[in-house]
């Protein structure tokens, strides 16, 4: 992780109470997790590498799911995209992990009962456990 | 060297005047472009301020309220025929106005180029623990790839508590650094260094990780 040492025990601070945040959500009663599911409309899928997933996550579907929350739609094609950086998110290259990030604090402005059941829900699993990750990384590093 | 700083308000383009007035051996014009000229006038006093006024009389400053890439202005800036463009505005430049410059329009960007390109760069910066830098680059119509670097300055910062206050001072060092680089333009043999494209993209950093910026800002200035 390309972080410097006065930066780690700030960056791992944050990612602990952002995991608290994001536990105590996915605690909440609410529906069901789905399983999320990567896959698009065939007209905005096709093979991509990291770099562009996060291009179109953080250029397209994010700003579209600030501005239109309550298209379902906009909410779909971004759970998608972002269920596509999973793997980037875990590895060293913290655009990835601040892609989810931004994820969740546009989640976080969507109606509790839209981000507490279904993709939204398995999202935030996701999320966490993302963050788990990476605070375990930083705990082992500092 | 003509040189052409493409403003969005009449306060803009009194900034980059204050700086490069002093400049040797460039003519300084100025276009204040994308809102009424009534408008800037009301809105900034343009008629009660001597410079300003002076340079519209002087034909050195337009206030136009077409958009930068209508006809008309570009047709004007054509006929102008500038060698160096300022970036002074919020605009995304197309290639019929890049083409109006002979050697291009000049971007500050705040962060180091090639690694740095895109959004919060000064802020990506300070978390992977490089340094703070302003890059003036010619710009092209893609996301800071224009291939020939004019100037880099390091830039360190103290002082600062948050992420915004940093971004407005390393911004508001624009019309000193273009006064630089148009220097180092009118050398003879000048070569500019490469913008490769080999660093990597950034996008809007999260409130998560801008905090911790600025946590480590606030840190460094204590």
């Amino acid at each position: 992780m390309i972080v410097p040492v006065a930066i780690r025990p700030l960056l791992r601070q944050a990612i602990e109470e952002r995991r608290r945040v994001g536990s105590a959500l996915d605690d909440e009663p609410g529906g069901p997790a789905a399983v999320v599911s990567a896959e698009i409309a065939p007209a905005q899928a096709g093979p991509e590498d990291d770099e562009e997933k996060l291009r179109r996550f953080m250029v397209v579907a994010w700003p579209a799911a600030g501005r239109t929350p309550h298209d379902e739609n906009a909410r779909r094609v971004f759970l998608a995209l972002l269920a596509r950086l999973e793997a980037p998110a875990l590895r060293d290259d913290l655009r990835f992990l601040d892609a989810w990030n931004n994820g969740f604090e546009a989640m976080l402005t969507w109606p509790a009962e839209i981000r507490g059941r279904g993709e939204a829900r398995a999202a935030i699993r996701t999320y966490v456990r993302i963050l788990d990750h990476h605070a375990r990384r930083l705990a082992g590093s500092s | 060297m003509r040189v052409l700083a493409l403003c969005d308000s009449v306060a803009a383009a009194l900034r980059q005047w204050r700086a490069l007035r002093s400049s040797q051996g460039i003519d300084l014009r100025f276009l204040v472009f994308g809102t009424s000229p009534i408008y800037q006038a009301r809105t900034t006093g343009l008629a009660n301020l001597p410079p300003a006024a002076w340079l519209a009389a002087t034909g050195r400053l337009r206030v136009t309220r077409w958009p930068l890439d209508h006809p008309e202005t570009v047709a004007w800036i054509r006929h102008l025929a500038p060698d160096v463009g300022l970036h002074a505005c919020g605009t995304i430049y197309r290639r019929p106005i890049i083409d109006c410059f002979r050697l291009g329009i000049l971007n500050p960007h705040i962060g180091m180029l090639p690694a740095y390109r895109g959004r919060s760069v000064m802020e990506w910066s300070i978390l992977e623990g490089h340094p703070t830098v302003v890059t003036l680059f010619f710009l092209d119509e893609g996301i800071d790839t224009g291939p020939d670097i004019v100037l880099r300055r390091e830039v360190p910062l103290r002082g600062h508590r948050n992420a915004r206050s940093a971004k407005e001072y390393l911004f508001s060092l624009d019309a000193g650094l273009f006064a630089e680089a148009i220097a180092l333009l009118q050398q003879p043999g000048f070569q500019p260094l490469c913008n490769d494209g080999s660093g990597r993209r950034f996008y809007v950093m999260s409130r998560l990780f801008t905090g911790v910026v600025d946590t480590a800002l606030r840190n460094a200035g204590s």
